[in-house]
């Protein structure tokens, strides 16, 4: 298979998956097999991009910065991977866990769709194309959401609807001035652009609404608050994937976006601004998480607080910063899946999330507890778990750059992170069990320990992954080989 | 020419926003509308507005008289994710609670 074939099937394997799984009336079956072998094919593109190499399909043999162009760089096939990895958990969750009511109304094949536009947000090279596939991840999350009964839960995909909606907006019109600015719309072609132009200040204002349009996806604080109202209303194996997904893959654009195409001498706009947002983003986002009392909305909050430290690896910008943002995109995305299917678990065992009502889990299952105490203390950070490494490669990132204010809030945000992971383990955890229980599905349980398998791995096999994460990111901060990649010759001429 | 597109697209974002934050969820849907007309309008005027030109059709050697087609193009596919999303908003209004 050359990385051609691997490019065009991570994309036409959902779709297969997603046809498929409708010409079975919503069956799981085609999905199933479907994200696992997106992910086997994920797993050989992160093969085949190893040590910096970038691998371009021109769609319909358009020369580049004419046609659509498909590029796999060692950033798009890891995140390819994870992303593959946490749909493959929520399509086995979505069997055992949610009512039928969810199964007859076309779930498998929107969590196809969804992981549709997934895959192809990460490998477009193209910044209207990533509009396109971020409406065909939208317009899934947003079926899927539709889904959820209650008033509530209405009332929330309401509001993830719109302000999504306005988000996209943000995009388009800086897609189109953009476009007006430079006459071009392709990743590499701008970037080349920008460095060979005295204009590249023109770019400030549509690199704004840019910002903006991630700042909301990714849920930057200012922009973030729609979040905590919305994902805690989600089945839980709906949740893990949103949670995992939705939020990093406006990470994954800003990163893309601002840390490779909008790059002039080591600075992209706005890269203060994103800096003092990001910390506020992670001191803010896990001062919300320590004053709630529910088991999901505490994880919702933590979203933020991490998306934080992750905003602040491309903010401070150097090679070992962004080598460790991008481990910590791969480390957050299994952490975050895996906890809240765990809480999941927890919940359907005790019978609620809120941690008043729920007591002594640890007594009751100890399998439960342990599943939960592995991305738990990953998430917070302790050694050896992937948490770790992706938080001490980031202090020592802005440590080396004396950023002093970015070091102590990775430290205090890291404690209170512990904190309110303590709280609900305290809570829900220790204690007398009270009520009946219910004892989790054995493939469940499986699944979960499955994920957090990875996340150990993840921690002591830290070197090795760590050098895919620092290829990615010299491709990312040094797109030499993206261009030629995308532009065939090394100094393309205009015709 | 482009005084005026500017000046439509100016309007469309003022009454947009104004409806956007009128607070019923028709007002927000009908605010939506008018932004995302707005965006296309933005779109078509990026490329350059050309009075009588078609893109791209018969031999003239001169490019200069033609009209981007870029632009056209996307602007066709925002109009039709734009539909799409429209209809999905007017589904989600229709079985909302009252």
């Amino acid at each position: 298979m050359t990385p051609d074939h691997l490019i065009v099937a991570s994309l036409l394997l959902p779709v297969v998956g997603a046809i498929a799984s409708m010409a079975m009336r919503g069956h799981f079956l085609p999905a199933l097999v479907s994200s696992i072998l997106g992910f086997a094919s994920a797993l050989a593109l992160v093969a085949t991009t190893a040590g910096g190499k970038v691998f371009a399909l021109h769609v319909g043999n358009w020369p580049a910065p004419y046609g659509v162009v498909m590029v796999a760089d060692g950033f798009a096939a890891l995140m390819l991977a994870v992303c593959q990895l946490i749909l493959i958990a929520a399509v086995i969750f979505s069997t055992t866990t949610l009512s039928s009511r969810y199964k007859r109304r076309h779930l498998f094949p929107l969590l196809c769709t969804l992981g549709l536009g997934a895959n192809g947000a990460f490998l477009t090279g193209d910044l209207f194309n990533l509009y396109v596939w971020f409406e065909v991840l939208l317009l899934s999350s947003f079926a899927i959401m539709a889904m959820v009964p209650g008033k509530e839960a209405r009332e929330a995909t309401w509001r993830y609807v719109v302000i999504n909606l306005i988000a996209s907006l943000l995009f388009l019109i800086a897609a189109g001035l953009i476009y007006g600015k430079t006459g071009t719309l392709n990743f590499a072609d701008l970037h080349h652009l920008f460095q060979n132009s005295e204009r590249s200040f023109l770019i400030e204002s549509s690199s704004a609404l840019l910002f903006g349009a991630f700042g909301i996806k990714a849920a930057l604080i200012p922009l973030a608050f729609w979040l905590p109202k919305s994902y805690p209303q989600l089945p839980p194996a709906i949740s893990a994937l949103f949670a995992a997904l939705l939020t990093k893959i406006g990470l994954y654009a800003l990163y893309r976006i601002f840390g490779m195409v909008l790059v002039v001498q080591g600075r992209f706009p706005h890269q203060n601004i994103l800096f003092y947002l990001a910390i506020l983003t992670m001191v803010g986002g896990v001062l919300g998480a320590v004053a709630q009392n529910d088991m999901r909305r505490v994880l919702s909050f933590h979203i933020i607080s991490q998306v934080g430290y992750m905003a602040l690896a491309l903010a401070l910008y150097s090679p070992l910063a962004m080598a460790s943002g991008i481990f910590y995109l791969m480390h957050h995305i299994v952490v975050k899946g895996n906890l809240f299917l765990v809480t999941g678990l927890a919940e359907a065992h005790a019978g609620s999330s809120h941690l008043r009502e729920v007591r002594g889990i640890v007594r009751s299952s100890p399998i439960i507890a342990a599943l939960f105490a592995v991305p738990a203390l990953s998430l917070a950070g302790l050694p050896p778990l992937s948490g770790f490494f992706a938080k001490f490669s980031l202090l020592k990132a802005s440590l080396t750059q004396h950023e002093w204010v970015a070091a102590l809030a990775i430290i205090l945000v890291g404690l209170l992170t512990i904190y309110s992971m303590l709280k609900i383990w305290v809570a829900a955890f220790w204690g007398e069990p009270q009520g009946a229980r219910v004892s989790p599905r054995a493939l469940n349980l499986a699944t979960s320990a499955a994920l957090a398998l990875v996340i150990i791995t993840l921690g002591v096999a830290a070197g090795p992954l760590f050098d895919l994460a620092r290829d990615a990111s010299e491709t990312l901060m040094n797109p030499a080989a993206y261009l030629e990649a995308v532009l065939g010759a090394p100094n393309p001429t205009t015709p | 020419m482009e005084i005026f597109v500017a000046i439509t697209i100016g309007i469309l974002v003022a009454t947009g926003l104004y409806r956007l934050l009128g607070g019923c969820k028709v007002d927000i849907i009908i605010g939506l509308i008018l932004l995302s007309q707005a965006a296309n309008l933005i779109i078509l005027a990026s490329g350059g507005l050309k009075h009588n030109a078609a893109a791209l059709v018969g031999d003239d050697p001169d490019l200069s008289s033609f009209a981007d087609p870029l632009p056209q193009a996307l602007v066709l596919t925002a109009i039709v994710i734009g539909f799409g999303i429209l209809a999905f908003l007017l589904t989600l209004l229709i079985r909302s609670p009252k």
